[in-house]
């Protein structure tokens, strides 16, 4: 860590959000729960899992531990926040499916997100099996390289995307970007989605479909049959992923909550709640879901629909998800993880705490911060101990 | 230009209002804090988002300090744009709103120097500056605009990932209306004015998808991702950084419904979880105290907001502090007298000829001590902005050949500074 990072990483732990790329390097404790969730991961394990713990508590951190070690594992992994006011509403998949692009990261790739890196990823994959003139995925997938048809993949708006993708024109590349990052945006936009991904590159392959065939099967169209192309494109992600060696796709949802307090029309949550139960299902989706909320959010969203007047709602439906709950770190584990805190602020400002704050007073400064009870007692601590570092170095400058 | 500018801070502290440039001719106080934060904040700011609260009582100076602020971002070649978060202009809870008074605001450095406040398209400037940047090889000093320049920042501006295509889009029009073969000056000047309109969300869509080919309007979808590409965008083009000084001014949220509320707390929110992915850009929020303490709308009946902003610390504020409370900026009645030797300096370059008629420093400094005798430790007023006015009043006084007690001077002040309020 070079002190620019480790400034970074400062900053990100004096507002009390955990530091990107750099969590696994701040977990502390919780030995057990991190051996649970590295086995699912290992293990492949399928479905959608709750990780509950109050605010404050280490929920984002979860969610961002295990995305770095799904991405050391091999898995592509997306991370989305929801955010009902900036079109990440969880009763649209498919705003849901355009924040999932956006966010989408692979392996070994720097922390790049998008489409990028994944479609030239698989490109790759499609060059590299030209040679072995052998049946393969990749030659189903393009019908022999001719790229005029394929039924391996579920969404024909994935197909058209990487066939697009595929001619390595950068323009091209552009608006299968943009298509898919906003694909909401681009439903009035059809015949020229047409014309850029099938209509102009006839040169590098021949569709036999006739352009009305397209609109008229809502190949562009990703909220149609109640999103069923949305879902359908999560699935490809998945088999994309599995066939290009890695070992699968995972989805992290951070603030899930938004669910309850920004979705405020009780249809658009009743649909969110059942997107929630298909992620569950694991029918519309095959890979691994988790979803960061707070230990009472069952109860929340049970509360919710009796308020609205819903008493006939499947109530144990809630009951029935699958959960995981935080333990809140110890006084003896927030005090390693000041140390840690500590030898990285030394490495951003180019000082020695170790040698202006003894030892005892960073225990006695932890034990006084974990001893407030409060819901967020860790994100406080860790806030306070960067403050008391920062008053030192700044009282030294 | 001297004088000019003289002339101009006299008369903005004449009636108690700080300039709107040469602040930090006669600031003293924040030295430490503006140190801090150049070191800290404003060197490596490309690498990394920041965002910094600032709170301070009416006239603990949130308005000065914003300025002096302004003045040593540009100084290190960061756009800055000053946006107030009011229900008209720009309210916290329609984020879209806020991007366009992002833009309609935005400065660059050299439009700061040219004085020019009163510039039309302030982003419009950051675009032509762009171009100007990437398309002559890095010369911000300017060269021929030609094809080759042309060509050559749009290929640098469309291999950026991280900005949205559209954006892209509609920089690279602006560009091409300074292209030689472009049409005559008035229609380049209207497809400007579009183009600029589509980035402060004017406009329907279907008109700038028929003229520049882009597929959606900046709206509240797409705004926080906007400023992440104009962030990015910022970067292309050659400035450190995109410093934006929200200034609660009217403390808007204290009037909002409760719906209203949240949103504006939610938006708030998402900048701070998010703005450690937008290298480049630093925040920074001006508020007052009740922001952060009110139990009706303030900060704290949201847990997840307060857990992370916190509470202003009653400590003189540094520039690792996540707020700034400029409430706690304990001033001297020697740092006092400082900023009045300042003052005197200033004044004498507006009236030079008049210079033997202005007390002189000793002199300075007793009626400094005098009034702050006069003025009460507990008065609504602060005696900064006591100072900087009766101590104009008193070199006025003198310039006219008048002579009025310090007491009456501070009196006839706080009667117009009471009345102004």
């Amino acid at each position: 860590m070079d002190p620019s990072q480790a400034q970074r990483v400062v900053e990100d732990l004096r507002i009390g959000i955990p530091p990107e790329g750099y969590v696994f390097h701040f977990t502390v404790g919780r030995k057990a729960e991190v051996e649970i969730l590295d086995n699912r991961l290992k293990k492949s394990h399928k479905g959608a899992l709750l990780l509950k713990a109050n605010y404050g508590s280490g929920k984002t951190h979860l969610l961002r531990f295990l995305k770095e070690r799904a991405l050391e594992e091999g898995y592509i992994v997306s991370l989305v926040a929801l955010d009902a006011k900036s079109a990440v509403r969880f009763n649209r998949m498919d705003q849901i499916l355009g924040a999932i692009w956006r966010g989408l990261e692979i392996p070994n790739n720097n922390g790049s997100k998008g489409i990028r890196p994944f479609f030239n990823e698989i490109c790759t994959k499609i060059e590299s099996s030209k040679s072995r003139r052998k049946s393969c995925f990749w030659c189903d997938l393009t019908h022999e390289w001719r790229w005029d048809f394929s039924d391996v993949l579920e969404a024909p708006s994935i197909f058209i995307g990487l066939r697009a993708w595929s001619t390595g024109m950068k323009a091209i590349q552009d608006i299968v970007e943009a298509w898919f990052f906003e694909p909401w945006v681009y439903k009035t936009q059809r015949s020229k989605l047409y014309y850029q991904l099938i209509g102009q590159l006839k040169n590098h392959f021949r569709d036999p479909r006739y352009e009305w065939q397209f609109y008229n099967d809502g190949i562009f169209d990703f909220q149609i049959q109640a999103y069923a192309q949305s879902w359908s494109a999560l699935r490809d992600i998945h088999k994309l992923a599995i066939e290009a060696c890695y070992r699968g796709f995972i989805i992290l949802f951070d603030e899930f909550e938004d669910v309850i307090h920004n979705l405020r029309n009780i249809k658009h949550q009743q649909a969110a709640f059942w997107n929630l139960f298909e992620f569950y299902g694991g029918k519309k989706f095959d890979g691994m879901t988790y979803f960061a909320v707070t230990p009472n959010f069952a109860k929340k969203c049970k509360t919710l629909l009796l308020q609205k007047g819903y008493w006939d709602y499947d109530y144990s439906l809630f009951d029935k998800l699958p959960t995981f709950e935080m333990s809140p770190l110890t006084a003896e584990e927030l005090q390693e993880l000041a140390i840690k805190i500590m030898e990285v602020h030394g490495i951003a400002y180019g000082w020695e705490p170790d040698l202006i704050m003894k030892m005892s007073e960073l225990k006695a400064l932890v034990a006084k911060t974990a001893s407030v009870q409060v819901q967020d007692r860790a994100r406080q601590t860790i806030k306070e101990i960067v403050k008391h570092l920062d008053r030192l170095i700044e009282d030294i400058e | 230009m001297e004088q000019r500018l003289a002339l101009s801070v006299i008369e903005s502290l004449r009636k108690g209002i700080p300039p709107q440039r040469g602040t930090d001719l006669y600031s003293v106080g924040y030295e430490k804090l503006i140190e801090g934060i150049k070191r800290h904040h404003l060197k490596g700011v490309e690498d990394r988002g920041i965002i910094r609260f600032v709170s301070g009582s009416w006239g603990a100076g949130k308005t000065h300090f914003f300025r002096l602020l302004r003045d040593i971002t540009f100084a290190e070649r960061c756009l800055v744009s000053n946006v107030e978060l009011s229900v008209n202009e720009a309210p916290l809870n329609k984020f879209e709103r806020v991007f366009y008074g992002i833009i309609r605001n935005v400065m660059t450095p050299s439009v700061y120097q040219e004085d020019n406040s009163t510039e039309s398209a302030p982003f419009g400037r950051v675009v032509r500056e762009s171009l100007i940047y990437l398309g002559t090889q890095n010369s911000l000093a300017g060269g021929e605009l030609n094809h080759e320049s042309y060509s050559r920042a749009v290929q640098r501006l469309m291999a950026d990932q991280g900005i949205d295509i559209d954006f892209k889009k509609m920089i690279q029009r602006y560009w091409e209306t300074y292209l030689p073969e472009a049409a005559e000056a008035a229609i380049q000047d209207q497809v400007r004015a579009e183009i600029l309109q589509w980035f402060s969300g004017e406009g329907a869509i279907g008109a700038y998808r028929r003229r520049f080919g882009v597929n959606k309007t900046i709206n509240k979808d797409n705004a926080k991702l906007m400023l992440q590409s104009l962030a990015g965008f910022v970067r292309l083009s050659g400035f450190r950084g995109l410093v934006i000084l929200f200034d609660e001014a009217e403390q808007s949220y204290s009037t909002m419904r409760k719906s209203a509320l949240k949103d504006a707390q939610n938006n708030l929110l998402s900048l701070i979880n998010n703005i450690e992915a937008i290298p480049g850009l630093f925040l920074i929020y001006a508020t007052t105290p009740e922001f952060y303490t009110n139990p009706k709308y303030g900060i704290v009946i949201y847990g997840a907001l307060a857990g992370r902003i916190g509470k202003p610390e009653e400590r003189s504020p540094r520039a690792l502090n996540t707020i700034w409370n400029l409430d706690a900026l304990e001033t001297s009645i020697d740092e006092y007298g400082t900023a009045a030797k300042k003052i005197r300096a200033v004044y004498l370059k507006a009236y030079p000829e008049d210079a033997d008629k202005i007390p002189d420093d000793n002199e300075v400094e007793k009626f400094v001590n005098d009034l702050f005798d006069e003025h009460p430790s507990l008065s609504a007023v602060r005696f900064w902005r006591v100072l900087v006015t009766v101590l104009v009043a008193h070199f006025d006084d003198r310039l006219e050949g008048e002579v009025r007690s310090t007491k009456e001077l501070y009196d006839d002040v706080m009667d117009k500074l009471r009345e102004a309020d």
